[in-house]
């Protein structure tokens, strides 16, 4: 049976729609493509302009502003006042003699996030880097663990062995450190591959749902 | 040995053929998968598993359009598992898009289990805008300003299980179910109030965590579409994520066949150019 049509329902077709239209690429570059990828630009930026005023500046900014300026509230009508003033500043980008003003903002931002960088580096990177120090052999009640010791050994191997592989403070060619580094790219290849793997998992998984997306909508919801 | 070398030359739309042509198939076939949950899911489990109820929970919910299909599985059953558990949740984002997504999949999970809004969960939105580490050390600080209204335009006092909710310390756990995981709930809410931090990801961006998972930064970590599918079966369903998973693989089985085609024409080009120059 073919479904009735629906405002809902034609949002949904045109979505699918578009989904093949960008996916036509993959055949050769066309206009349904170019057309999409259009339309989409267009409507991104359109959101953005809407979800910066709807969203932030008018309930953090415009009617806290205006309500204490109503109200009689100095501390809030400076407030809004100063942060509208920090904020047209990083327009002076755009003229040479105002440049500095985009550089004063500059640095309160810079400042601020390597306050937080410090920070993130003692309470997120330190316990990661001292957990890299691991025995080689692992004793449980007496008892020397095989499984354990074996893969702390060969994560200690990765840890000297890709860190020697980035030594570049002097040179050096004897056959030992060439060694040593081919290991090192070893590890370094598994760390890569890791990631190519993960990417390619998750980029077929957007596949997967635009193309079920497309079942569904286009193909089984006509004749629902 | 001519026809071995055509493998490595074929137009490369064929591949696009047959991998739309298998994820087609994989949407309209039932799916006989079954996975057990891996040692990061259990952790994630187990974490949730151990919540007593007393204090709420904190989900950051930023799946939108890009990552639906990665993340919805581990969001649904995310929800899922807090409800069953009795624990009163605390709704997000950080993404405008993000309520739109999440808020009539929480509304129907709560039906599923008898829950009210205002009385066991509670929706404020899209609250933290980048940068996202001062809106994370905000809302842990001091959790009512920065919330300030939630979608039924009330105040976190305004609920009497919400009034003495201030800080990160109020907040049993915080969860993060997005495209990468938010470390800023590391530094202020784990190592600054003591609350855990479990993190559902996309797999493009699981391979730099593990090192957190091992010193215990971060408890808890489900990794894509295959985080979402043990998560769904080890809630004792077999729905979308599960689905999933057989796309995943039947797309994974395909470009390995088309790794050994390539492969297999380079060997056997390489193999004629040799006896031609002999």
């Amino acid at each position: 049976m073919i479904a009735e049509i629906s405002w809902e329902r034609t949002g949904a077709w045109l979505a699918a729609i578009s989904v093949v239209a960008v996916l036509s690429l993959l055949w050769r570059p066309n206009a349904a493509y170019r057309t999409a990828e259009h339309a989409l630009l267009g409507l991104a930026t359109g959101f953005l302009v809407s979800v910066t005023w709807f969203e932030f500046l008018l309930p953090k900014w415009w009617i806290p502003l205006t309500e204490s300026w109503r109200e009689g509230v100095l501390p809030g009508a400076i407030g809004g006042m100063a942060a509208l003033t920090l904020g047209l500043c990083w327009y002076g980008v755009y003229f040479r003699k105002t440049e500095w003003l985009m550089r004063l903002v500059l640095g309160i931002v810079v400042g601020a996030s390597a306050g937080q960088a410090i920070r993130n580096q003692f309470t997120q990177q330190m316990p990661v880097l001292v957990s890299t120090f691991r025995s080689p052999v692992v004793i449980e009640e007496g008892q020397v663990l095989a499984w354990p010791s074996i893969t702390n050994t060969l994560f200690l191997l990765a840890v000297v062995t890709v860190l020697l592989y980035f030594f570049f403070t002097f040179q050096q060619d004897s056959p030992r450190w060439r060694m040593a580094r081919a290991v090192g790219r070893f590890w370094l290849m598994v760390g890569f591959g890791a990631y190519f793997g993960n990417t390619i998992m998750t980029r077929l998984a957007v596949l997967i749902e635009r193309v079920w997306f497309v079942v569904d909508e286009f193909i089984r919801g006509f004749f629902r | 040995m001519r026809f071995l070398a055509k493998l490595g030359e074929l137009d490369v739309r064929w591949f696009y053929l047959a991998m739309i042509l298998a994820i087609v198939a994989t949407a309209l076939l039932p799916t006989p998968m079954k996975v057990r949950l891996s040692p990061e899911s259990e952790k994630y489990y187990n974490t949730i598993e151990n919540l007593d109820g007393r204090k709420p929970v904190l989900v950051q919910s930023d799946w939108d359009q890009g990552t639906v299909g990665e993340l919805r599985a581990q969001f649904i059953n995310t929800v899922r598992h807090l409800f069953r558990k009795n624990v009163r949740v605390v709704f997000v984002s950080g993404i405008a898009s993000g309520p739109e997504f999440y808020e009539p999949v929480v509304e129907q999970i709560a039906r599923e289990y008898g829950k009210e809004y205002g009385k066991d969960w509670v929706s404020f939105g899209y609250k933290l805008a980048e940068p996202y580490d001062i809106a994370i050390e905000a809302i842990a600080r001091d959790f009512p300003a920065t919330v300030q209204l939630d979608a039924k335009g009330k105040r976190p006092s305004d609920y009497p299980w919400l009034r003495n909710v201030r800080t990160a310390a109020d907040f049993a756990l915080a969860i993060s179910i997005r495209y990468d995981e938010m470390r800023a709930y590391i530094t202020y809410f784990y190592e600054a109030a003591g609350t855990p931090y479990i993190a559902g990801v996309a797999t493009i961006s699981s391979t730099p965590l593990y090192p957190f998972l091992s010193t215990g930064n971060l408890r808890g970590l489900l990794v894509g579409s295959r985080g979402g599918g043990e998560y769904e079966q080890a809630m004792g369903k077999r729905e979308y994520g599960t689905r999933f998973l057989s796309g995943q693989s039947a797309g994974h089985l395909l470009i390995l066949i088309a790794i050994l085609f390539g492969n297999i024409g380079y060997w056997a080009s390489r193999r004629i150019r040799a006896r031609g120059e002999e």
